[in-house]
């Protein structure tokens, strides 16, 4: 109803303008003729403002009125004298009502094309918006915002295909299906807003979607990848098993079908080829198991608190007979130290590192196993003075399948998956792993294990 | 003696027992092998084994149901034999009464060693412990005096300390847990390890020569202790 009296108000007020301005405008003596336009603008005036047929017709009649009762003949009466004035009326009339008609009809019209033009960038300016964003959070705050910023109003959106159902709300639908509901907080609103609120529930929609494509495709290649990687894995693992079966079961052969042909310096020696084949079998075998507990669920850590004396020496143990022809030579710190490790995985990284370096250096090179205690973390570092690593591995020495293939130690090559698994076990730690030259000559590998500040 | 005592061996995997008949029997031992649990069960009470070797994934039941209904009503040192990164099933059979344990795969000179350390331990049961110092190699320890010296040398061992060295000597070559430790030493139960590990290191630290090599106190990952005499 407010709109109907802010109409009928402006209507009055416009024609009781032109009436006084006519009034002033007669005082000098002008014609009828011409005082009759001031009331045809303010019937145009009228249509201008309120934009409605309705209110021109009206202040055409009412102007009709006022002229007759104030301009013609008998003055200050509704009686027209001559036929001229009732010709005038009549025409004022005609006139009055074309124009008020075809003024307010056309001012209707830009409104509603103002508005249009208005919700066409709007609805752009949504269908952009998404754009930008990635990640299923972020594309729901936007359409909050969006809808926040366009109508005033506050909505919650609530994913779960089971509110497909519930009342209220605007339901958010993909090619996949209902997805969950744009919640209102208030009434439903109505016209232009609900139209943005439902193209922002499409828009959401097909947002929503791309982002479940995105991350499809994502899970999809990290599993090739995983694949992949498993793949290559069993295919060098087999590779690796095959030289080393191949020579127990000769030595296995010769050892049952050939016994007394052989001497007893031969048996000797076949049958001590076969245990050291078999340690580096079981050592193959303890690398693959921990790789298979790298691969499955991002590691599985059994933390607990570690003297490192412990794991040191656990490693050492392991691999103390590789160094015969070595120097070697283990710091700890003064103080007897604790931190939160996985002490086996961690043993595993030392003795991966002291194989390495026993398996690249030559005889006589001297090896150095540091651990220094920090404020607030420990330094395990592998030293030795053998040739370094070469250059073009370097980028990648901690890549799985990475060695040294062109320089075959020990007439085998390793899986190249050590310096690999120290590097996630280190990283699993919260720790970090580097190489660096060792001077004058040699490498030297170090990894740090953050520490618990002692109170 | 040329004939040494009786090993049954429970074990089911014929590779495996039959290099162990053949190590042991090149010992003197007279072995008797076992392929299930029942038969295992069996062939103990028929043979009245002096040791017994016990793997603890067998074919019908669990080891460790054989070794509870073994310590039902026998002392008898058992071994058990385990496959590696089984800590908490190490530490369950020591628990239940388990002398030792041995991992897979070992040594045969591991595993002699474990044999004749469960045989004296039963052994020693029966005898007073009349002796009044332990010398071995660079460690001299003075049970009257309540003298320990290293390289000749007299260390200085907190009352703790020294109560630990002397249950880590009465049990030499033995595998005792952290939890056993904390129980004899402080006498209260605790599945807080950390402070057994800093206390044995640091006491580690006062005996060894070189920690990261440790001649004696021997770091079982994950399980416990282990003091070596050999």
């Amino acid at each position: 109803m407010p709109e109907t009296m802010k109409n009928a108000l402006k209507s009055m007020l416009t024609v009781l303008f032109f009436a006084g301005f006519s009034a002033l405008v007669s005082l000098l003596g002008i014609g009828n003729e011409s005082i009759i336009m001031m009331f045809l603008l303010s019937v145009l005036f009228t249509a201008v403002l309120t934009s409605s047929r309705l209110w021109a017709l009206c202040a055409a009649v009412v102007s009709v009125m006022l002229f007759n009762y104030l301009y013609t003949e008998p003055k200050f009466t509704f009686q027209v004298y001559s036929t001229n004035d009732l010709m005038m009326l009549a025409f004022f009339m005609v006139t009055a009502v074309v124009s008020g008609t075809v003024t307010s009809k056309l001012q209707t019209e830009m409104e509603v094309a103002g508005r249009n033009e208005q919700t066409t960038r709007t609805l752009y300016q949504i269908a952009t918006g998404f754009l930008s964003a990635s990640g299923q959070e972020s594309v729901i705050m936007r359409a909050e915002d969006l809808i926040r910023e366009y109508t005033g109003l506050t909505v919650r959106v609530e994913l779960s295909p089971d509110t497909e159902n519930l009342p209220g709300g605007y339901a958010i639908r993909t090619p996949a299906g209902t997805l969950g509901r744009l919640i209102l907080s208030g009434d439903r609103p109505e016209g232009q807003k609900e139209l943005i609120i439902q193209a922002v529930s499409t828009q959401l929609g097909i947002a929503l979607e791309r982002e479940r494509l995105v991350s499809e495709r994502e899970s999809i290649r990290l599993a090739m990848e995983r694949e992949r990687q498993r793949t290559t894995l069993l295919r060098s693992i087999a590779h690796d098993l095959r030289s080393p079966l191949t020579a127990l079961s000769g030595a296995g052969n010769l050892l049952s079908d050939h016994y007394g042909d052989l001497t007893d310096a031969e048996r000797r020696k076949l049958a001590s080829d076969v245990s050291e084949e078999i340690i580096w079998l079981s050592d193959l075998v303890e690398n693959i198991l921990n790789m298979t507990r790298i691969n499955e669920s991002q590691l599985l850590l059994q933390k607990d608190d570690e003297v490192i004396d412990d794991v040191v020496g656990e490693a050492v143990k392991h691999t103390e007979r590789l160094f015969r022809d070595r120097k070697f030579s283990v710091t700890l710190p003064e103080e007897v130290v604790t931190a939160k490790m996985d002490g086996k995985l961690i043993a595993q990284v030392i003795i991966n590192l002291l194989e390495n370096a026993a398996r690249h250096t030559p005889a006589d090179s001297k090896i150095a196993l540091r651990v220094q205690a920090e404020p607030a973390r420990l330094v395990i570092s592998v030293s030795d003075t053998g040739n370094g690593v070469p250059k073009e591995i370097r980028d990648r020495l901690f890549e799985r399948f990475v060695t040294q293939d062109d320089r075959i130690v020990d007439g085998r090559r390793g899986l190249g998956l050590g310096l690999a698994i120290c590097k996630t076990v280190v990283e699993a730690h919260g720790g970090e792993i580097r190489y660096e030259d060792n001077l004058p000559h040699g490498s030297i590998f170090s990894f740090t294990l953050p520490m618990e500040v002692r109170t | 003696m040329s004939e040494k005592s009786t090993i049954l061996v429970v074990e089911d995997d014929h590779y495996i027992s039959h290099f162990i008949d053949i190590s042991l029997s090149k010992e003197n031992y007279k072995v008797v092998i076992a392929e299930s649990a029942d038969e295992g069960m069996f062939l103990f009470s028929s043979h009245k084994p002096a040791v017994v070797l016990l793997d603890l994934g067998l074919p019908d039941r669990d080891g460790m149901d054989l070794l509870r209904e073994l310590r039902a009503f026998s002392s008898v040192p058992v071994l058990v034999v385990s496959a590696r990164g089984q800590e908490k099933e190490k530490i369950a059979a020591l628990d239940l009464g388990a002398n030792d344990y041995i991992t897979k795969p070992f040594h045969m000179g591991e595993l002699m060693a474990r044999i004749r350390v469960a045989e004296r331990t039963a052994e020693k049961s029966g005898s007073a412990v009349g002796e009044t110092t332990f010398v071995c190699d660079h460690l001299e320890v003075d049970y009257e005096k309540r003298r320990v010296c290293v390289d000749g040398a007299e260390v200085h061992l907190t009352p703790t300390e020294y109560k630990t060295l002397l249950l880590l000597i009465a049990n030499r070559g033995k595998v005792l847990t952290h939890n056993y430790i904390i129980r004899q030493v402080w006498g209260y139960d605790s599945s807080d390890s950390k402070s057994v590990r800093v206390f044995m290191a640091n006491l580690r630290r006062k005996l060894e020569r070189d920690s990261a090599h440790p001649r004696f106190i021997l770091t079982e990952v994950g399980v416990g202790y282990r003091f070596a005499e050999e």
